[in-house]
């Protein structure tokens, strides 16, 4: 029997990546998944995969949508997720992007978007589960900071704020659902092979995966933790940062 | 006004979102130590009766942060008057929403805005000023609950984890230049107005401060931030120090 058997879950950014890899795990472990993306191709590409395993899947995707940034979005993501795959238990706050540029070069519109989608999407979203989980009296909540949230990167002020910001924002979630038997917790990703660290220019790109003791990390390897995170093994669980990031960290 | 050491003369220094508490303690420490000193608040009286009681070397603004070309308007505005800027200070922020029935959309943004992207607008005016000078400070109030989380505030704790972010942001940007910038974490204040409802700080106090000796004050708060500011501070980078005679130690 899988670990998230009868469980629903929601996740964020879905269609590709680390969130594709956490919903492809859940679903190996019997969970029925809500696949999200503001990408609809990829989210639905994604959705007829884990459907061709014999998955149990819902989309809401595309531009609005699938937006987390867009309040009316998130409400309708979590209706479908109660209303087609019958409950919800689990949200994994996966979502994210990057728009690097130095402090001084940076216009608002980066400022801003990024502050948009990675922190109030996350903030968007949990509000949208709040009421649901807090009378259920359970849920999981998994947030996704990262590296750049303990110790920025040159050109990522957005991305360092909005990154350190969800790691505040899941203290004070979990310190205020801790009594509703409700786990919010939150992960600081270090290197991992997707798409958004692909980004980082080639001519670093060796000196800074060479760094890594156990080498590149692969998008499963953060998402076996979020499992583990959503599972009863970690019940008792709550408002804890969790650096996955092969000893980049230590 | 009592003088002290003059550890800041001929230096100016600008504090944003001066009108909170802690930035006006900073302010009257600045100045005493020789300082000129200017506080930029859209929430005027305190820090134009303040400016009018410290007299020379002190000047109330009034430019909304809000908006990206007032940074750099700002600093120039600063630069005409006193003929540099060599720190800039960047106050705590507001709570509007507390809880998450009462903190709508619109809300969150207007906290991150106030309290981020004013904050980032300010770094941005002076970015020009630090760089051509080869020096420069910036010390910006975050919060304790932004390391402790704070159930009552979540808006708040958030933006002022956010704050994190951007303080060791511009020390990765900006210390191959000679700037330096840290952050305080002040537990709560024991006087004057962080932006709380009543009910809010007792739920805080309740939870946090009794186990405590005791609350810090605003002035406690203001003589670190003098000290990262300093010359004796610059080794000082990249961090945030809790101010708090010991609260974080009960939920590390």
């Amino acid at each position: 029997m899988g670990r998230l058997e009868g469980k629903v879950a929601i996740v964020t950014g879905s269609g590709r990546g680390i969130g594709k890899s956490i919903a492809r795990l859940f679903i190996e472990e019997g969970a029925a998944v809500l696949i999200n993306d503001l990408d609809e191709e990829a989210a639905q590409l994604t959705a007829r995969e884990l459907q061709a395993a014999g998955g149990k899947v819902s989309v809401v995707a595309g531009n609005p949508d699938g937006d987390v940034t867009n309040e009316s979005s998130c409400l309708r993501i979590v209706e479908a997720a109660r209303e087609d795959l019958g409950g919800l238990h689990i949200l994994v706050n996966n979502a994210g992007t990057t728009l690097d540029r130095v402090i001084h070069k940076m216009d608002d519109r980066a400022w801003r978007f990024i502050l948009d989608v990675n922190l109030k999407g996350t903030f968007l979203m949990t509000k949208a589960v709040y009421d649901y989980f807090k009378r259920q009296r359970y849920g999981k909540i998994v947030n996704m900071s990262s590296m750049a949230g303990l110790g920025s990167n040159i050109g990522q002020a957005n991305y360092a704020t909005s990154k350190s910001a969800v790691i505040s924002f899941t203290k004070s979630v979990a310190i205020d659902l801790a009594p509703y038997n409700v786990c919010v917790n939150v992960l600081a990703p270090g290197i991992i092979d997707t798409r958004l660290t692909r980004a980082i220019p080639s001519e670093k790109w060796e000196s800074v995966t060479q760094a890594i003791p156990m080498g590149l990390g692969r998008p499963e390897h953060v998402a076996r933790v979020v499992l583990g995170l959503c599972s009863e093994d970690f019940d008792y669980v709550t408002g804890q940062l969790i650096v996955v990031s092969g000893g980049l960290i230590i | 006004m009592k003088t002290g050491s003059g550890r800041f003369s001929g230096k100016t220094v600008l504090i944003v979102n001066a009108a909170g508490s802690i930035g006006l303690a900073a302010a009257r420490l600045f100045h005493a130590e020789s300082a000129n000193v200017v506080m930029n608040d859209t929430r005027g009286e305190a820090i134009v009766q303040l400016a009018e009681l410290l007299g020379d070397r002190a000047w109330a603004t009034n430019l909304d942060l809000l908006d990206a070309e007032a940074g750099p308007r700002l600093v120039n505005s600063v630069v005409d008057r006193f003929g540099s800027v060599d720190i800039l200070v960047c106050n705590e922020g507001s709570s509007y929403g507390g809880n998450m029935e009462g903190i709508t959309a619109e809300v969150w943004s207007q906290v991150m805005e106030r309290n981020l992207t004013t904050v980032f607008h300010a770094l941005q005016g002076v970015y020009g000023q630090f760089r051509s000078r080869g020096r420069g400070s910036v010390v910006m109030v975050s919060s304790l609950a932004a390391r402790t989380g704070c159930a009552g505030m979540i808006d708040y704790a958030s933006s002022m984890g956010g704050v994190l972010g951007l303080m060791k942001s511009v020390s990765r940007e900006w210390s191959r230049w000679g700037v330096t910038c840290s952050a305080v974490c002040p537990g709560p204040i024991a006087e004057g107005d962080q932006g709380l409802n009543s009910d809010l700080r007792s739920q805080y106090a309740q939870t946090q401060v009794e186990l405590a000796s005791r609350n810090v004050t605003a002035e406690e708060v203001a003589k670190v931030i003098l000290f990262l500011a300093s010359e004796d501070g610059r080794p000082i980078n990249g961090q945030a120090i809790n101010v708090d005679y010991g609260l974080h130690i009960y939920s590390f």
